[in-house]
This record gives structure tokens, C-alpha cells and sequence, in this order.
């Protein structure tokens, strides 16, 4: 019981809390200045106004640069050449040598282009009538956030997670008191349906509105498309869940069984790394699980406010699962049925 | 010593009585190494689709497109005139970002007046975002610098100044680099505290030697497929091995050892198998968001950047970074170990309820 009506919010609430934040500021590097020059503490003034980069050490020289680099007190080095101030007089080109850490990706990032956008901008002073001017807009997450990149499909995952956790150790207690005799598959299908369904529906509710809005996700939905996504992707959930619960004879397997399972059903629905990272087969394979469509469906509908039409393929395979894993719960529960029973059922129930 | 060796047996014969505790020590930990060797085995991210909006049509927008998909990290998957089509391509999935050439792009390029091209990214995924960002930022500036050349405009005068960039311990940006090391050892990490909370969390357990006899199995077990893991890791997904080896091995046998600890922790204040069994598989799967590995902890809350020590995951993956891809120095490694076998006294604490 604690899976299900717990672990969701707890789980929601940490993961968010990590990533609450956002966006990644203020990373620690180094600069070595050999120039000594106006221009060269021009470079450094402007590269300590980047939101991106702090400017914690002035080392003499590169050894004692990369010493500071392995200590990870910093995370990239800026070096100005004795002539970099020389050079950008007498018209000729000046080098600055960047050096990133690509140990830790999101530091990597923020420090190289903290330092690019800087001396894009010192060259644009220069060359005022450039041939192409270019520029970039972020047309849905505009700070780029990192809660806001991932924590839509951890949310959706969780969901499916918990189901998965959860009708499997309530499917454990019903083996172990063979409760599955008394009612028929359809019933007890339908039954646990409408229970879960009821439940989650909470849950649901709960993440995509108020906990959305805590943590400032994006939320460019209709309110009709959200839902296209999130009912079939909860009904196919619970059905597989079902399904598979009546392989757990007892309660703990449910747990051992699914919960590893999080982190490749997460990066099977491509929203952290995509789906191009990795084999296609992997991908197709992956679409067996309800979360590797309802997940991008639905960050396309949340995140990039996506009618229903655009998400149509996503909505129609998860009406597909539906089918595919009520037919499975129903045959799933008929197998698990003995063939005859003499037994009352209340006397299994707990007292 | 006898207490151990019939706890041990004992322990051996339950494992391959229980269907569950089977699969969770052997075919469990066996898929999902296998899934992560099949999740890394396509090397780097290619080919992602972007559309082009052509608005120009012109000789040169032709000359800027050929550019672009010459690029390794793009495909131009559409190439349209309509801007609102190109957008809905994104919103669809089928695109992560757009290219805009206006339509008097050529026009202005022949008369010598700058000219935009502007560049739509999605940003709901900021993994594809970065790649596209950097790798069409690069096609324009040098198109752009190839046409200015043309007009004998000094190099000089193009781009005063020029940077040379320096990648460090990963100079292909290769991200299983990273990535495959933490997901591997986290799937380590959970059946570690799965099965050694499967193996203790029973009534009737007494004294020391006869728990030591009944974790000692899965103890090794975990080893075996900790050191299968290495394996994987520097040998077949390609990793470097930039520090010393055996530390790196050490650390790993520690990290098993500390898990287990932590397992018998849990057991020992909850006194139940399923909530030990919830609680610990939550702990594991959370310690991944605090390793600071994709999300630093220095963007973190303080409050959440302190917690993030409670996780022995963090120390371990420090580790590997600095002995596997970094080769630092031993102190900060050895120091990083003494961190992680405190974790190793918790059961001591709780050691009356077990």
C-alpha cells in the first residue's frame, strides 16, 4: 500500500528537489593571463559577467592550473597568450586557449560555451558587417532547465513504476491466500481496473497540476490532449501490471522484479538520452512498454503544447496496448485459477 | 567459523530453492548488464533529424544546406518553405529542430548586406539541443566566414580573435564514457541490496557468524558480477583506464560490501521484508540523481548537496571518474574509500534488532 499511495509523491518530490534549480550557473574556472594588457583584462571582465562562469582562481601557470583542475575546484582554464593583445592591435589574429573538463557533460557545456559567447562578442565589436548573422532561439524550454527537460518522463515513469510495484505485490497476497479462485478473470480484471484506475487517477491529478506547478514546469497542454495521453497510458499501465502480477507468488518478488527495471524503462523512452543514441531494435522492442510512448507524447503535449493530432500515432499504440494487455490480464488470471475450489473465500481474507 | 560455513550452506541451497532469490542473484543482474551493453554498443549520437525552411531557394540556401548535412551529428529529415509546417514537425517528434533561410538570403549575401539565418531549437530535450546548437552554429560561422574570404576580407578582420579548444579526459565527448560506468554499477548497487535483504530480513537469525554465513553468498556473487562489470566496462564498451586498476578493483568490492551493510541497516530498523525491500530499492534508485553526475550537486540546494554524501554511490562514482577516466592521483581515491567504509559500521548500530 505504501507503493502505491506513497511512493509516488515521495519519489516526485525528491527527484524535483534535486533538479529544482534548473539550470546550472556559476561554474568555477580558471584564468591565466600572460598578456597583462587592456584588452586581455577586457576578456577577463567579460568572461566574469557570464552567468555561466566564476571566475575562483588566478593561477601563474598551467601547471598549477591543471593541479586545481584534478581537485575539481575548477572546471575549465582560460589561457591568454603573452601576444593576444599585440596581435589584436597589429590586426592579426589572436588565440585563447580554452581547456574543458568533459569528465561531467553539464559542466563541460556550460563552462565552453560561457567562454565562446564571449569571444563571439568581442569579435563581433570588431566585425561589424559580417556576411550571415546567426542566431538561435529555444522555441520550449527557454532556460533550458534541467527539471524541466527530465522530469516530465521521471514523473510518467514513476506512475507506470509504482503500478508495476504495487498490483504486483498486492498480485503476490492474492496467490499466497488464492483469492484468484473466486471471482471470474473478468471480474477480478475490471475490478482491480476501476480500483487503481480510481487511485491514480488522484495521483495523476495531483502530479500534472499542483506539483507541475511548484516546481514551474511547462504546461502548454490542452487540457483534452493531456488527457488522450495520460488515460490510455494509466489503463495500459494497470492491465500490464495485472497481467504480470499473477507470475509473483509472493510479495517481495514483485519488488525484486521491477524495481531495477526504472532506469532502462526511462532510457528506453528516449527522453534523456534519444533515441538515436542507441540501437534501433532496442527502441521497437521498447514500445512494448506503455511508458516508451506515452512518455514523449506526453512532453510533446505538456512541454511543446501539441494537439492531439500531432501525438495521434503515440494515443493510437497505447489503445493498442490496452487491448493487447487486457487480453492479457484476463488469460493471465484464468491460468492462475485452480480448477475447482471448496473453499470460502472470506476464511482467506485477512482478519 | 563452523556457525559460518552451516550458515553459508544453509543460505546456498535456500538460494536455489526460491525462485525469486534465483533470479534476482543470477538471471536479473545477467540482463540487465546486457542491456546496457546492447543501450551503449551505437557509438555516439548521429543523424538526428532537424528540417530545413527553405525560404530562399536560391543557389547559395542550396550551397548552406549541403553544408549542413554534411554534419555527423544532423540529417536533414524535411526541407520545406513553410514555416508553421516546419514548427509542427517538431511538435509531431519527427524533427528536433528548425534551420531558417529567409528569402532574401541570397539576394543580400550578392549585394553585401549581412544577412540572418536563424536557427529553432526545441530545447525540450537538452541533450539533443546541445549537440544541434553547436554543430550548426559551426556550419554558419564558417559558411559565413567562406563568403566574407570571398570579398577579400582578411581572416584577421573576420574573427579577431580565434579559440582553441581543449578537451580534457574525454576528448570525444563520448558520453557512455560516463554513463555506462554509472548505470552499470547502480544495477550492481540494487541487486546488492535487493538479495542481501532478501537473505537476512527472516525471523530466526542468531548470532554474528550465523548473518555473516547467510550474506557471504550473495557477497560473492555481487563480486563476481561487480568484477564482470569491469570487464564490460574496459574491455568491450572501450572506457579508458587512465588511473591504477587495482584500486579501481578494490573500490568496487568495497562498494558491494558497503550496499550490503546498508542493506542490513534497513532490515535492522524495520524489521520487515517488504519495507525493507521498498525503502532500500527507493534509496538505490535515488542515488543516482544525487551522484551529481548529469545534474551537478553545486546547483543544488545545500540542503539536498549535503545529502547527496549520504549516498555511498557518489563517493564510488567519484572514484571511477578520477581512476578510470581522470587518472588522478591516489590520495583523493583512497580518501574517497575511508568516506565509503564508514557506511560499513552501520549494522553495528542496529546491531540488537537484527
Amino acid at each position: 500500500m505504501l507503493i502505491i499511495f506513497l511512493a509516488p509523491l515521495i519519489y516526485s518530490l525528491l527527484y524535483s528537489a534535486g533538479y529544482a534549480k534548473q539550470v546550472l550557473h556559476k561554474v568555477p574556472i580558471a584564468v591565466i593571463d600572460n598578456s597583462h594588457s587592456h584588452n586581455s583584462r577586457q576578456l577577463i571582465s567579460m568572461l566574469s559577467a557570464s552567468p555561466y562562469l566564476q571566475l575562483s582562481y588566478n593561477p601563474t601557470d598551467m601547471v598549477e592550473a591543471k593541479e586545481l583542475l584534478l581537485n575539481r575546484e575548477i572546471f575549465g582554464i582560460v589561457y591568454i597568450p603573452n601576444n593576444y593583445s599585440k596581435a589584436l592591435i597589429e590586426g592579426k589574429q589572436a588565440v585563447v586557449s580554452i581547456y574543458c573538463d568533459a569528465s561531467y557533460f553539464l559542466m563541460y557545456r556550460q563552462v565552453f560555451q560561457g567562454v565562446v559567447s564571449v569571444i563571439s562578442t568581442i569579435n563581433r565589436r570588431y566585425n561589424t558587417n559580417p556576411a550571415i548573422i546567426y542566431q538561435s532561439h529555444t522555441l520550449f524550454n527557454a532556460s533550458l532547465g534541467y527539471g524541466t527537460f527530465i522530469m516530465p518522463a521521471i514523473l510518467l515513469v514513476i506512475l507506470q513504476q509504482t503500478l508495476l510495484m504495487g498490483i504486483g505485490v498486492v498480485g503476490g497476497v492474492w496467490y499466497k491466500r488464492a483469492l484468484y479462485s473466486h471471482f471470474s478473470p473478468i471480474t477480478t480484471a475490471t475490478a482491480k481496473c476501476i480500483v487503481y484506475g480510481a487511485i491514480y487517477a488522484v495521483t495523476a491529478s495531483y502530479l500534472l497540476t499542483l506539483h507541475y506547478h511548484i516546481f514551474g514546469y511547462p504546461t502548454n497542454g490542452t487540457f483534452a490532449a493531456i488527457i488522450s495521453v495520460i488515460v490510455p497510458y494509466i489503463l495500459s499501465a494497470i492491465l500490464l501490471a495485472i497481467a504480470l502480477s499473477t507470475l509473483f507468488k509472493r510479495p517481495e518478488a514483485a519488488i525484486m522484479s521491477i524495481i531495477w527495471t526504472s532506469i532502462p524503462t526511462l532510457l528506453l523512452s528516449g527522453a534523456s538520452l534519444p533515441t538515436e543514441a542507441f540501437p534501433e531494435w532496442l527502441h521497437i522492442i521498447g514500445k512494448v512498454l506503455p511508458s516508451s510512448s506515452a512518455v514523449p507524447a506526453f512532453i510533446r503535449v505538456q512541454t511543446m503544447g501539441a494537439t492531439i493530432t500531432e501525438v495521434s500515432t503515440e494515443i493510437v499504440w497505447l489503445w493498442c496496448l490496452v487491448v493487447i494487455y487486457g487480453g492479457c490480464a484476463i488469460v493471465a488470471i484464468k491460468k492462475r485459477m485452480p480448477r475447482r475450489t471448496t473453499k470460502s473465500w472470506t476464511s482467506n481474507l485477512p482478519s | 567459523m563452523h556457525q559460518i560455513i552451516k550458515a553459508f550452506n544453509l543460505e546456498l541451497r535456500r538460494i536455489f530453492q526460491s525462485r525469486i532469490y534465483t533470479l534476482t542473484l543470477f538471471l536479473f543482474p545477467a540482463i540487465s548488464l546486457l542491456f546496457f551493453l546492447c543501450y551503449f554498443s551505437k557509438s555516439g549520437i548521429r543523424e538526428l533529424p532537424i528540417v530545413v525552411i527553405d525560404q530562399s531557394k536560391s543557389n547559395l540556401s542550396e550551397k548552406l544546406i549541403e553544408m549542413i548535412s554534411a554534419t555527423a551529428s544532423v540529417k536533414i529529415a524535411y526541407n520545406t518553405s513553410n514555416y508553421n509546417e516546419g514548427i509542427s514537425l517538431i511538435r509531431r517528434g519527427k524533427a528536433y529542430a528548425a534551420v531558417v533561410i529567409p528569402p532574401q538570403f541570397e539576394h543580400d549575401i550578392l549585394s553585401a548586406r549581412p544577412t540572418e539565418v536563424m536557427m529553432y531549437n526545441s530545447g525540450a530535450n537538452i541533450s539533443t539541443n546541445g549537440f544541434i546548437e553547436k554543430d550548426i552554429q559551426s556550419v554558419v560561422t564558417t559558411f559565413s566566414a567562406g563568403i566574407e574570404l570571398q570579398r577579400a576580407t582578411p581572416l584577421a578582420k573576420i574573427m579577431p580573435v580565434r579559440f582553441e579548444k581543449h578537451i580534457l579526459f574525454n576528448p570525444y565527448l563520448d558520453y557512455a564514457y560516463y554513463l555506462a560506468p554509472c548505470f552499470m554499477a547502480m544495477m550492481i548497487m540494487i541487486f546488492t541490496m535487493l538479495s542481501t535483504t532478501f537473505a537476512v530480513a527472516q525471523r530466526g537469525i542468531e548470532g554474528v557468524d550465523y548473518l555473516l554465513g547467510k550474506v557471504l553468498p550473495t557477497t560473492f556473487i555481487m563480486w563476481f558480477y561487480a568484477l564482470v562489470m569491469l570487464l564490460l566496462l574496459f574491455v568491450v564498451i572501450g572506457v579508458p583506464l587512465n588511473g591504477n586498476r587495482w584500486l579501481l578493483i578494490l573500490a568496487t568490492l568495497l562498494f558491494v560490501a558497503v550496499y550490503q551493510a546498508i542493506a542490513l541497516f534497513f532490515v535492522g530498523i524495520t524489521r520487515n521484508r517488504e519495507l525493507s525491500l521498498s525503502l532500500g530499492g527507493g534509496y538505490s534508485v535515488l542515488a543516482f540523481t544525487f551522484s551529481g553526475l548529469t545534474f551537478p550537486t553545486m546547483a543544488m540546494f545545500p540542503i539536498l548537496k549535503a545529502a547527496s554524501y549520504l549516498f555511498p554511490f557518489t563517493y564510488y562514482m567519484d572514484i571511477v571518474i578520477d581512476q578510470a577516466i581522470r587518472g588522478s592521483a591516489y590520495e583523493d581515491t583512497l580518501l574517497k574509500m575511508g568516506c565509503m567504509s564508514i557506511f560499513l559500521l552501520l549494522p553495528f548500530t542496529i546491531y540488537r534488532r537484527l
